[in-house]
């Protein structure tokens, strides 16, 4: 060796790169400061094993805290979905309006295969809703009694979607039945309001116009087999008029409650009347605007209702179902841990060239790539 | 301290179990429904005798002319209401009438409670039980065992500790809640549903909204306790109906 290579290195370059006498030092060796840094981690031919090993282990690190994020906001997303509203099945209900048809059975063909449903629905019924589950289904009306293996009087098939409320109805003469399926709208109406609708069930009376005293109009030109659209009118007692088309007329007084939703039927009608109308109620809700303290414009109480008063909180700040639901921030940590931690990735560096633990023992490599003695009082960040 | 986990939150127990006020002795339970019952008859035989003092018109009693409910169906019966009849809110009347609940009993987690009678605040919103160890029902709302939703909320605890409503969050579908009336009926109700929601977005209408039957709602409080503003952050609802839902 010659004299430099016996050389004492002066302080500030003891670097690999100082030494000209190694022969494995390439352009990227040295401390991996800041400079070196970019230029370690893209895919750099001119980077050492190790600078490779190390990038590659960044690179997996990154990649494995990326697909934990991922996994635990897609787990958090769709556990926020179901956390929401109340599950409702589809609601089903039968109308019998056929006036020379005798009781019927309903049968309900669906996933469990062939059941009945109800028995002995008269003409002028209409059944409870019953709920189901979102599907297709069939629909059997068999004269009551009437062996379940024969022929149907009715069938008609019907898919039925979640959360929505129907109404089938079998009207006109057994010999010509006509087989409706309706939408029901059974969403509350405005304070102090009724919603109402019009099934028109006679055939007989031909296109039918129906209105109230005060004006209200609840059907106009309404043709046999139509429903029309629900109208919102004020609670409490009506006068309800339904002229047909061949000016035959029928009053009715009835009575709406506020919160309700109806529906008028307009049937066949017996000994000598050409027809009639009664109401049949949907549905029901809450409706305090009667006496609220927010008056005429409250249908439903404000919010939800404070009962508790936090003795049994525990010091984390919760209890029972937090926020997404206990089962669900389990499944976060796991999903969280399962890809990010269980995959080898360290969360905390606990060694390597820049590790807190070399900092403190005074290894600092300053960004211009020249050590520099620290004192007590020069930390790194 | 000893830590447990229920339903994997931790919890520190600082005071022993909810008991019930009236599990103490046998008999106990019947002997308050049965003074309950009195008390609620007494009452609304004084209220309507006032009413009737009071009352300027001659007609006779309400009729409201709804389709009446049999067992199954609802026949539609044309022509049911000659003349004109009076027309009165429903609550208004039914409030104290002998079939008005007094009390509410749920076996699967221990919950024997009278009920008293709750309104709205002045924001509009049902307001709490004046007794942690109470429930209450909504009077301005349907009658449990009538036509739509039904609302009894009780607190879930106290400052101090457990209350009436404290393992409400444990119901399940198929769970069966009882109702006990002042004419000495009871309706069972099942349980179909329970869910928690935060109290910034109540679903008015999942709640309070309209359904055919009749039908149950549970309400007490879950979720975070906020200590700023001393109250929990969410609202647990239990779902229930009168019938099973049933196919034949």
């Amino acid at each position: 060796m010659t004299g430099p290579a016996k050389r004492r290195f002066a302080a500030g370059r003891r670097t690999p790169t100082d030494n000209p006498h190694r022969t494995d030092a390439r352009p990227g060796d040295g401390p991996s400061t800041e400079r070196n840094q970019m230029r370690t981690d893209p895919i750099d031919p001119t980077a050492s094993d190790t600078q490779k090993a190390a990038a590659a282990r960044r690179r997996r690190r990154r990649r494995r805290l990326a697909a934990g994020l991922v996994a635990t906001t897609l787990y958090a997303v769709v556990a926020q979905a179901h956390a929401g509203a109340a599950k409702t099945s589809s609601r089903i209900r039968l109308a019998h309006f056929s006036p020379d048809a005798p009781a019927m059975d309903v049968y309900l063909v669906g996933f469990d295969g062939e059941e009945v449903m109800l028995d002995g629905l008269g003409f002028g019924e209409v059944s409870d809703y019953t709920p189901l589950e979102a599907g297709h289904y069939t629909f059997l009306l068999r004269r009551a009694g009437a062996p379940a293996d024969s022929d149907p009087w009715v069938s008609a098939s019907a898919d039925l979607m979640e959360g929505d409320a129907y109404t089938f109805a079998a009207m006109g003469p057994r010999s010509d039945v006509k087989q409706v399926l309706v939408t029901d709208d059974l969403t509350p109406p405005p304070a102090g309001q009724a919603k109402v609708r019009l099934i028109q069930a006679s055939s007989s009376a031909g296109e039918v116009d129906v209105s109230d005293s005060d004006g209200w109009v609840l059907a106009e030109a309404t043709a046999f087999g139509s429903t029309t659209e629900y109208a919102a009118i004020p609670a409490g007692p009506r006068t309800v008029e339904v002229v047909a088309a061949g000016g035959a007329r029928v009053v009715r007084e009835l009575a709406f409650d506020a919160g309700t939703v109806n529906s008028l039927v307009v049937v066949e009608g017996s000994g000598g009347q050409p027809f009639e109308l009664t109401s049949v109620v949907d549905a029901t809700g809450v409706d305090v605007s009667a006496d609220g303290p927010l008056g005429a414009t409250q249908a439903a109480p404000v919010g939800g209702i404070a009962t508790g008063g936090g003795g049994t909180a525990s010091t984390t700040g919760g209890r029972g179902d937090g926020g997404l639901g206990t089962p669900a921030l389990a499944g976060l940590a796991l999903a969280f841990a399962t890809v990010v931690v269980a995959g080898g990735t360290r969360l905390v560096r606990t060694g390597g060239r820049h590790s807190p633990a070399r900092r403190r023992a005074g290894k600092h490599f300053a960004p211009d790539g020249h050590r520099t003695e620290l004192t007590s009082s020069r930390r790194s960040a | 301290m000893r830590r447990t986990l229920v339903d994997g939150v931790p919890y520190l127990p600082r005071h022993g179990p909810y008991v019930p006020r009236h599990r103490a002795k046998p008999g106990a339970w019947a002997r308050t429904l049965a003074w309950l019952r009195l008390l609620a008859l007494a009452t609304a035989a004084v209220a309507s005798g006032i009413a009737a003092g009071l009352q300027l018109s001659d007609e006779g009693p309400p009729d409201l002319a709804t389709a009446s409910s049999s067992e199954s169906t609802s026949a539609l019966t044309p022509g049911t209401v000659p003349g004109r009849s009076p027309y009165v809110e429903p609550s208004a009347t039914v409030a104290l009438g002998p079939a008005s609940p007094i009390a509410v009993e749920i076996p699967s987690i221990g919950v024997r409670s009278e009920l008293s009678l709750l309104g709205l605040d002045e924001s509009g919103a049902i307001e709490a039980p004046r007794d942690f160890d109470v429930a209450g029902w909504f009077s301005r709302g349907p009658q449990p065992g009538q036509p739509g939703p039904a609302v009894i909320a009780g607190h879930v605890d106290s400052r101090d500790g457990p209350a009436v409503f404290y393992r409400l969050h444990e119901l399940a579908a198929g769970d069966e809640v009882i109702v006990h009336r002042a004419d000495a009926t009871a309706i069972r109700f099942t349980v179909t549903d329970a869910e928690s929601y935060p109290k910034d977005t109540f679903p008015t209408e999942s709640v309070y909204g309209p359904v055919q039957g009749p039908e149950l709602r549970l309400i007490t409080c879950g979720g975070e306790f906020d200590t700023s503003r001393r109250q929990y952050r969410e609202n647990v609802v239990v779902y229930a109906v009168a019938a099973p839902p049933r196919v034949h």
